[in-house]
Formats: structure tokens, C-alpha cells, sequence
């Protein structure tokens, strides 16, 4: 969701609103609108990167509207804006004008402005679990593809799948911010928190299942470089220990170091006829005659003094 | 992933301390420094015999000599280094670690060893 906030000066509720939600992408800062080029407001935002727009009284009110709605601006916060607003804004965003009450609580209450905003009438509770049953066994099945890596699954990108990524973030999030007042956060502080950004979905506390905006699932990892390389095997090719071998053979024990050479050899060669398992195999192999020549290596080399005197 | 690249860097700097024991004491003239079983038993060479002399050789500058020692071994140091560093930027370099485990590479390396100590025999 996109927002713009509105100030004249300090705009502390509207940095509250800034700094909750950088991290994220759920909601964006999308604009600054001043009518005070010194605010310190708009200091901040620039120096951040936010655009600042500046409102003059002789702006026209259409042109201002239209620029917000082009953007793709939802929700107007404002926040200690000294002229007042132009009458064709908030006629435009009539019921999307949030002015909150207190820097702590203003992020949540864009969070609630944002339910608002496309909830349709309240669902059931029983609606709401099956809603949850259902995604719960599609999280389930996402994360476990994700742990075998394979390539070419894509987690459906329908609503409810976004809603609990919503909740995770949501209940995430009030563990780092400071606890706010209002009662309903006190009612989402009961909710159970997850212990880690992917995890089961919470059970859900309130309003409706919808929040109307397709996000993205945030919790799936980029798959790492080395399984992008591999893409027609599900895991990485197994340690060959070939450089090992090699040095083994070379400075230590030539029989077992030979071996171990043929061990790894054979991890290559057998990942790339897909058998995995056996190229497991054939890596445990390579290590343990490695392991197998350098010990031979030491008791060689500590027999070897003695050994030489007695020959001699 | 990490336990590997202990193990990687764990070697490396058990060769650094072989390379300065090896930099001071001259395997030829010294009793300490075992020589190669194959050689001491049987007489015959292994591929890696002369190797500790080649090293000697190689960390004092005499690059000649070295190859006198062990060829194969003035070879394959740079095979193994390249190897070493393909394995330790596994993820950044991926061609070249995919290139550096193919199977014709390694076989060509088990081949080189063994035909080298099978003819240094011969010859």
C-alpha cells in the first residue's frame, strides 16, 4: 500500500509511520507533501530519498489529486499540517485520510486504516479457519520445496496466500517496536508470535481475511548461486576430496592415496549420471581413504627412524 | 558449508607450517624427514618419490632442480592451487569449480599419476 503523508513541521508521527515500515515492502512512503520547505520533515524524507512536493497555495487541488492517484497513493496521513486541505483532495480520499493520534500507535493505525480500506464485511470465525487450514498445508508444502530446493515451483500468488505472510510480519514486527497503547494492539500482542519470518501461519485474531493486496510471499529465499548452477540435479555435488587425494598420493602413501584419487573420481563421475547417492557414497569413501593414507603416512613416518637403524 | 571450509582452511595452514619446515631442512642430507616407503622397501618409485626433495628445491628458488626431483609434482602444484581455489570460491565461481571436479579432468589426473609412476620405473 502506498501513502502519502502530509506535514508542516516535525511530522513525527509521519517519520514513526517511515521507519516502521522501511524494512518491508508492504507499505511505501510513496510522498512528502509540505507546505514548508524548512520542515524538518522534509529534510529527512530528501535525505532519505522520499519525494518531497512542495504545496503552494496557488497548487490546483486537481492537479495535486491526480498526481497522488497516478502514483498510486491510497492513504493520506496527515500530520501536523498547518494550511488546511484542499477540498477536491479530500473529497478524493474521502475515508483513506488518517491523522493519528500519537507517534507510537500512528503505525498501526495505518495498518488498520489499510484493513479498513478493502475489507469486505466481516467474516465468520469459521471462515477465517478454513481460510488458515488451507494456507497452513500450502505453506507446509512451499517450505518443504524450498528445503529440497527444487527449481520451478512458484508459490501460488493468490490473496489469502498473502495474508499470512501479513500476520508473521505484523506480530514480527510488534516484537521490535515498542508496545503501543491502543487496544488493538494489545489485542494482536495476544496473538501467538512466530519464531522466525516463514513459519507456521499464527491462528489469526480479528477482522477480515482479505487485506485486497496480492504481496508477494516475502518468505521464500532466493535459492542460493550454487543450485542455481546445478539445475538439472536437486543438491550440490558432494566433496570429491580430490585435492587431498592427490597431495596425499604425491607426498604420502601412494596405495591408499591412489585409491582415494579413484574415489573421487567416481563422486564426479556418478553426480553427473544423476546417481546422488552413490556419488555420496564415493565422497564418504574418498575422506576415509584419505584419512586411511595420512595415518599411514604418520605411522610410516614414525617407524621410519627406527627402521633405518635397525636395517642399518 | 562452513565445516568444509574449516577443514580447507585448516589444511592450508598445516601445508604453510610443512612449507617452512621444508624451506629450512634439506630432505637429502637429513635423517628426520622419512623417506618414501615404496623406495626404502622395494627400491622402486613412487610417483611421489623425490617429492620432499622437490620442495626443498622449489622453496629455495631452484626450479630446475625441483623438476630433476619430481615432474609431476612442479605439474600439479599449480593444478592442485587452481583446484584449491575453485573449491574455496565454490560459489562465485561455479563454471570454473563445475570444470575443475569434472570427472575427465580427475581421471586425467589419476592417469598422469599413475603413468608417471609406472614409467619413471621403466625408464
Amino acid at each position: 500500500m502506498r501513502i502519502a503523508i502530509i506535514s508542516s513541521g516535525a511530522g513525527e508521527k509521519g517519520l514513526s509511520i517511515y521507519e516502521f515500515f522501511k524494512e518491508g515492502n508492504r507499505v511505501t512512503v510513496d510522498s512528502l507533501l509540505t507546505d514548508n520547505p524548512e520542515a524538518p520533515i522534509a529534510t529527512t524524507m530528501l535525505r532519505e530519498g522520499v519525494e518531497v512536493v512542495y504545496i503552494l497555495p496557488d497548487t490546483p487541488a486537481d492537479t495535486l489529486t491526480a498526481m497522488l492517484k497516478e502514483r498510486g497513493v491510497e492513504l493520506l496521513v496527515v500530520d501536523g499540517f498547518d494550511s488546511s486541505l484542499p477540498r477536491e483532495l479530500e473529497e478524493a480520499y474521502a475515508g483513506a485520510i488518517l491523522t493519528p493520534t500519537s507517534a507510537a500507535a500512528a503505525p498501526l493505525e495505518v495498518i488498520e486504516a489499510g484493513k479498513r480500506r478493502t475489507a469486505p464485511p466481516a467474516a465468520t470465525t469459521v471462515e477465517v479457519v478454513e481460510v488458515f487450514d488451507g494456507i497452513e498445508s500450502e505453506w507446509a508444502e512451499a517450505l518443504k520445496e524450498d528445503g529440497e530446493q527444487t527449481e520451478g515451483t512458484e508459490i501460488p500468488e493468490t490473496p489469502e496466500a498473502s495474508v499470512p505472510t501479513e500476520v508473521s510480519e505484523v506480530s514480527e514486527e510488534h516484537e521490535e517496536s515498542k508496545t503501543p497503547e491502543t487496544p488493538e494492539a494489545s489485542k494482536e500482542h495476544e496473538a501467538p508470535q512466530p519464531t522466525h519470518h516463514g513459519a507456521t501461519p499464527p491462528p489469526y485474531y480479528g477482522a477480515g481475511p482479505q487485506y485486497g493486496q496480492p504481496t508477494p510471499p516475502q518468505y521464500r529465499q532466493p535459492a542460493p548461486p550454487q543450485y542455481q548452477q546445478h539445475t538439472e540435479h536437486r543438491e550440490p555435488m558432494p566433496n570429491t576430496y580430490l585435492i587431498w587425494s592427490v597431495l596425499i598420493t604425491i607426498f604420502c602413501c601412494l596405495i591408499p592415496g591412489i585409491v582415494a584419487i579413484v574415489y573421487s573420481a567416481s563422486v564426479s563421475s556418478r553426480y553427473y549420471n544423476g546417481d546422488i547417492e552413490g556419488a555420496k557414497r564415493a565422497s564418504r569413501n574418498a575422506q576415509i581413504w584419505c584419512i586411511i593414507s595420512i595415518v599411514a603416512g604418520i605411522i610410516w613416518g614414525t617407524l621410519y627412524l627406527p627402521l633405518t637403524l635397525f636395517m642399518d | 558449508m562452513a565445516r568444509r571450509r574449516v577443514w580447507l582452511w585448516l589444511g592450508v595452514g598445516v601445508a604453510l607450517c610443512f612449507l617452512a619446515l621444508y624451506t629450512l631442512v634439506d630432505p637429502s642430507t637429513s635423517a628426520w624427514l622419512p623417506r618414501c616407503p615404496l623406495l626404502t622397501l622395494t627400491g622402486l618409485e613412487c610417483p611421489g618419490c623425490g617429492s620432499q626433495r622437490a620442495v626443498h628445491a622449489l622453496l629455495n628458488g631452484d626450479l630446475p632442480g625441483a623438476w630433476g626431483f619430481n615432474p609431476l609434482l612442479v605439474v600439479m602444484l599449480p593444478v592442485v592451487g587452481l583446484m584449491a581455489y575453485a573449491e574455496l570460491r565454490r560459489e562465485r565461481h561455479p563454471r570454473l569449480y563445475r570444470a575443475m571436479a569434472h570427472p575427465a579432468l580427475i581421471f586425467t589426473v589419476l592417469a598422469m599419476v599413475v603413468g608417471w609412476g609406472v614409467m619413471r620405473n621403466l625408464i
